[in-house]
């Protein structure tokens, strides 16, 4: 396992991260002695051991699907609100929406 | 009562001013009068880590990613903190995103340790434990993912409890790696975090991780199970052999063999035992935590908030957005609003994650993590809390560990079991390394799930018969003394 290559310029697009030549150099080092160090769990015995993602064990943790605010006047003047302060932390707002550049 | 609050508070603030230059635990001071509500907190004083969203108070996480950043909500914590009636002060300096081992790696420049300037306080919740240690009220409220409440708390002489996991709500928490995070508090003693996280604690309908029916009683961490002399009877302890082994400073293991032979006295017994995943423990958390780490970050995107490269700081536009796709420009508001070490680990986590690797890597840490959870929960059969080291070593000189990576990663090796496996660990400091200056040495001690009220009671008597939580840094000493001096001086003139 050691001797894997990796392309960090392809993580990098997959991490949406735009990385200098330098930067992209340094992390591949960094990160060869780092997967260096995790190999040592390659020598643990794991057949058949089940994968823990988390240790609550609680399982779909649903809210009832109810109305917060039953008055509709209330909840649009509510989410009114919301949205002012929302969008005060937004780069740039155009008509009340958050402006976003071509995607295609 | 009041009254002695705007004392206090005032007081605090007067401490901030004169030590905050040498310290920078924090990032912003929030000015505010006393909290009015009467509640079980109402005469204390807290900060809070930066990482902790604020409503209406700026939030960074230690990141030039959110500098500016006022949040339009506000986390469960602070909420049940102020309406149990503390009052904030602040908010305290982290490695950007909770990453790291020593604050170092804030956008803001590090926090130094109160108890050596050329130090560092640990971390990422090294600005809280600096805040503790250095009186800046009465606690301070950290996060913790794989020892980033109990190193720095160990490395500056404070307390520190990193609580189950789901105790506490994580809702308004900057996520760095979600299966792993728990909030908590740091404070001079035991008794004061118990009284914390009683405040805390508790399910919300906003965390869908967080845990019903699991009160918590701080009451009920001064309850004796024996005799006066021996208030920890009954109580077994075990050591684990792998966290004594090679790697622990020489006076460091004294000091918390020393630890561990008072909670003898204390009327505990004393168990060897084995935990044969805990080695790899670290290896297995430094593929899960950079896996969810690159999954948490990649919301950043500077579109709907945080850092834009079309924007200067002053408002003014730096150039056309329309000169950029989308993709383009996340990835330059990407590359310009995270450091290096986040950059790491979103790199490190999505490589792990990324197909042909996964099963070897996230999949196998996974697994890992099974058999380390069945290790404890083994080890929890036969002994009711498990005695370590907190941290290796003391306190480091700012700049020793920063161009290695992989050296940083290594002060968490006996904390990070415990985020892996879900359950609480405190931190309770235990003596000192006595170099040029004194550095704090703590003594971690390991509870099962919901075991919180256990490893606490054994911290609180602990801190019945030593003095060690209440010593205090020199810098504070000495600072207390000449403002004596210039008050003396003052009624000569």
């Amino acid at each position: 396992m050691t001797d894997i290559s990796f392309d960090v310029a392809h993580l990098a697009h997959l991490a949406r991260l735009d990385l200098t030549a330098t930067e992209q150099a340094r992390l591949a080092v960094e990160l060869a002695k780092v997967l260096t160090f995790v190999d040592q769990l390659q020598t643990i015995e794991t057949e058949g051991v089940a994968e823990t993602a988390q240790v609550t064990g609680l399982v779909n943790i649903l809210r009832d699907d109810e109305l917060r605010i039953k008055n509709d006047e209330l909840r649009i003047e509510e989410l009114q609100k919301q949205r002012e302060k929302f969008l005060v932390a937004v780069p740039e707002v155009e008509q009340k929406m958050v402006k976003v550049p071509v995607i295609l | 009562m009041r009254n002695d609050l705007t004392e206090k508070l005032a007081a605090t603030y007067e401490r901030i001013e004169r030590l905050e230059p040498g310290l920078h635990a924090l990032l912003k001071v929030v000015k505010t009068g006393p909290n009015p509500i009467t509640g079980p907190l109402a005469s204390m004083v807290g900060t809070i880590k930066d990482v902790v969203i604020t409503e209406g108070v700026e939030t960074t996480a230690g990141s030039k990613m959110l500098k500016g950043w006022i949040p339009p909500y506000e986390a469960t914590l602070v909420k049940r903190l102020k309406a149990a009636g503390a009052t904030l002060v602040g908010k305290n300096n982290c490695d950007a995103w909770a990453h790291g081992s020593s604050t170092e790696n804030s956008d803001f420049g590090p926090t130094k340790n109160p108890w050596d300037v050329t130090r560092v306080p640990g971390g990422s919740s090294g600005g809280s434990a600096a805040a503790v240690a250095a009186g800046y009220g009465d606690f301070s409220i950290g996060t913790d993912t794989g020892g980033s409440i109990r190193q720095p708390a160990a490395l500056c002489g404070v307390t520190g409890l990193k609580p189950t996991y789901g105790r506490v709500s994580r809702y308004g928490l900057i996520a760095m790696a979600s299966s792993l995070d728990c909030p908590g508090p740091l404070a001079r003693d035991a008794a004061t975090c118990a009284r914390v996280l009683e405040a805390m604690a508790g399910n919300d309908p906003l965390d869908a991780t967080s845990v019903p029916n699991k009160p918590f009683s701080a009451v009920k961490i001064k309850k004796s199970t024996g005799n006066q002399n021996k208030p920890l009877s009954g109580l077994k302890i075990g050591l684990p052999k792998e966290y004594f082994g090679e790697g622990l400073h020489s006076i460091v293991r004294v000091r918390v063999q020393d630890a561990i032979n008072e909670l003898q006295e204390l009327g505990a017994e004393l168990v060897e035992i084995s935990l044969p995943s805990a080695p790899a423990a670290l290896a297995a958390y430094y593929i899960i935590q950079p896996a969810e780490v690159s999954s948490n970050l990649a919301r950043f995107d500077g579109i709907r908030f945080g850092h834009t490269v079309t924007k200067m700081a002053n408002g003014e536009w730096r150039m056309a957005k329309s000169k950029l796709n989308h993709i383009e420009l996340v990835k330059q508001n990407r590359a310009e609003g995270f450091g290096d070490e986040a950059k790491r680990r979103i790199i490190l986590g999505t490589f792990v994650l990324s197909a042909g690797y996964v099963d070897a890597y996230y999949k196998k840490a996974l697994q890992v993590r099974t058999l380390l959870r069945q290790d404890f929960a083994r080890a929890f059969e036969t002994v009711d809390v498990i005695a370590t080291p907190t941290t290796p070593n003391p306190a480091f000189k700012l700049g020793e560990k920063t161009s290695d990576p992989l050296s940083m990663y290594l002060e968490d090796i006996y904390t990070v079991s415990a985020n892996l496996v879900g359950i609480p660990g405190v931190s309770v400091p235990c003596g000192f390394v006595e170099q040029k200056t004194e550095l704090p040495v703590g003594l971690q001690l390991l509870g099962p799930m919901w075991g919180e009220e256990t490893i606490l009671r054994a911290a609180y008597w602990y801190q019945q018969v030593t003095a060690w939580h209440t010593r205090q840094p020199a810098i504070l000493e000495n600072q207390i003394a000449s403002k004596s001096q210039a008050r003396g001086d003052n009624e000569q003139s």
